[in-house]
């Protein structure tokens, strides 16, 4: 029977918050606002064969999540201890190994991975966090050992323009029809409407083409 | 060891349905099937003693695939967007629902029962219940909505995703008969490269609609309130400011442009 220990969770939700915050200033994307997140443990098993870059010993997760980048993940060195889920934070969720022998072999040779025997099944706390970005809540998956793995799909440049960028923006149909009031006194409603209409498919162009960078970098 | 008997070679285990309760007879490499009894489809979960609704995937890879290209308008000149994998998820969902009174017409409450926000499905919640793009509340309406397996068709190539969260309380205004329960939305998951940056994003495999993140937001719309917005503003602020009136006018149309964005993009 394989041995079931789990890693010691090391960040608490402040510093995983921290430490993803970080991560994206370092990429130059500073627009998240809040950051929270849930402590999962994720099981893990680990195999003995011969791994992507010619290891004897390397892991599979043994549960599905849904994300493909947690398959290959390289799980950084932690403190083991024998599993016990009463020694866990208040509020950890925990994954049930889901993924028999069978399907772990399935899931590492899809990887190009050999797998000749599971030789231990280890919890591995991972903080799933949600980000703000923009009204938009995104994920990311962040190790709470070290806070070193970390998947998220947030872009730099951001994904819709700035307040600054905005402002410019409305600031041309601003001032013309500040100008139009001073150059038509009381019959300025007509021409300001003018204005206004005439405005509104250059701010959409200048919008789409600013929501255009995102994608295309 | 003796050979079995004709006719129950296969049969591994006996199930139970997760929706009549009735017991079916399932073989051992079996992962979906028709329940003979109520007729939902139902999946198979590893380990687990219930086999649970699931509703039948109706869109392919590329008719999914062709949708997120044109709602995104995917450029590919020069080879710029490269489909690196696409993968056919079965995501859970907790449905609460008093199942005495199904019917198309009347709506159900449907949340997450697993998080795949990192790769771009926004979770349903109760106090979100509606995410753009995904219908999975509609669909499981009725038990027709859902689909059926056909007869003689090949086994469905879906991963199974896992439950990682709980339902919580039932809603407010809840009848007393019913409860929660698990049902599993096909949704199709595209991992792809634009330009050397990596995208995740998650299209209805029922209606082949892009969901939530792949929304395109509506410039237009936003451009027309907000300069209707200025214009209302100025026309209230210039009897007393004169043509200052073009500075909370201009304010008001920032605060409006903000908030009409977020409201887009969520």
């Amino acid at each position: 029977m394989p041995a079931h220990v789990m890693a010691v969770p090391v960040l608490d939700r402040g510093g995983t918050a921290d430490r993803l915050r970080n991560h994206l200033r370092r990429r130059a994307i500073t627009r998240p606002g809040l950051i929270e997140g849930d402590l999962y443990l994720l099981p893990w098993w680990r195999c003995s064969g011969l791994g992507p870059q010619g290891e004897t010993s390397f892991y599979v997760l043994a549960a599905e999540v849904g994300d493909p980048r947690l398959h290959r993940a390289n799980l950084p060195p932690a403190d083991l201890k024998p599993f016990d889920a009463s020694s866990l934070p208040a509020g950890a969720r925990i994954l049930e190994a889901t993924q028999d022998e069978r399907g772990v072999m399935a899931r590492a040779a899809a990887l190009g991975w050999r797998v000749d025997a599971l030789e231990e099944l280890i919890h591995y706390p991972f903080w799933l966090m949600r980000i703000e970005d923009s009204g938009r809540i995104e994920g990311g998956w962040i190790d709470g050992v070290e806070g070193r793995v970390i998947h998220h799909t947030l872009k730099v440049p951001p994904p819709v323009p700035s307040l600054k960028r905005c402002a410019w923006i409305l600031a041309i149909p601003a001032l013309l029809t500040g100008a139009v009031a001073l150059a038509f006194g009381t019959g300025w409603p007509v021409p300001a409407a003018v204005v206004a209409i005439a405005a509104g498919p250059g701010t959409t162009r200048l919008l789409r083409r600013d929501a255009r960078k995102e994608r295309d970098g | 060891m003796s050979e079995p008997a004709p006719g129950i070679a296969g049969i591994r285990k006996v199930l139970r349905c997760g929706a009549c309760g009735g017991k079916i007879p399932v073989e051992a490499a079996q992962g979906s099937l028709n329940c003979p009894l109520c007729a939902l489809a139902l999946v198979r979960i590893p380990g687990a003693q219930e086999l649970h609704p699931m509703a039948v995937p109706r869109a392919g890879r590329d008719a999914c695939w062709n949708a997120l290209i044109t709602e995104l308008r995917l450029p590919f000149e020069g080879s710029a967007t490269e489909l690196r994998s696409a993968g056919l998820l079965l995501v859970p969902f907790w449905r609460h629902a008093d199942e005495t009174k199904r019917s198309v017409s009347r709506s159900g409450v449907v949340v997450s029962a697993a998080d795949l926000t990192p790769t771009g499905l926004p979770s349903l919640s109760l106090a979100r219940r509606r995410v753009r793009g995904l219908a999975v509340e509609q669909t499981t309406r009725t038990g027709d909505g859902m689909g059926r397996l056909a007869e003689g068709a090949p086994p469905l190539d879906a991963t199974v995703v896992d439950v990682m969260l709980q339902p919580g309380p039932p809603p407010p205004g809840a009848a007393a008969a019913s409860e929660w329960r698990l049902v599993y939305y096909p949704v199709w998951s595209f991992h792809y490269v634009v330009f050397s940056k990596e995208h995740y994003h998650a299209v209805d495999a029922i209606t082949a609609v892009p969901i939530g993140p792949a929304r395109r937001i509506n410039w237009p719309l936003i451009a027309t309130l907000t300069l209707a917005t200025m214009l209302a503003a100025f026309a209230v602020a210039q009897p007393l400011t004169g043509a200052a009136a073009a500075l909370p006018a201009w304010i008001a149309a920032l605060a409006v442009m903000r908030a009409l964005i977020r409201w887009e993009r969520a």
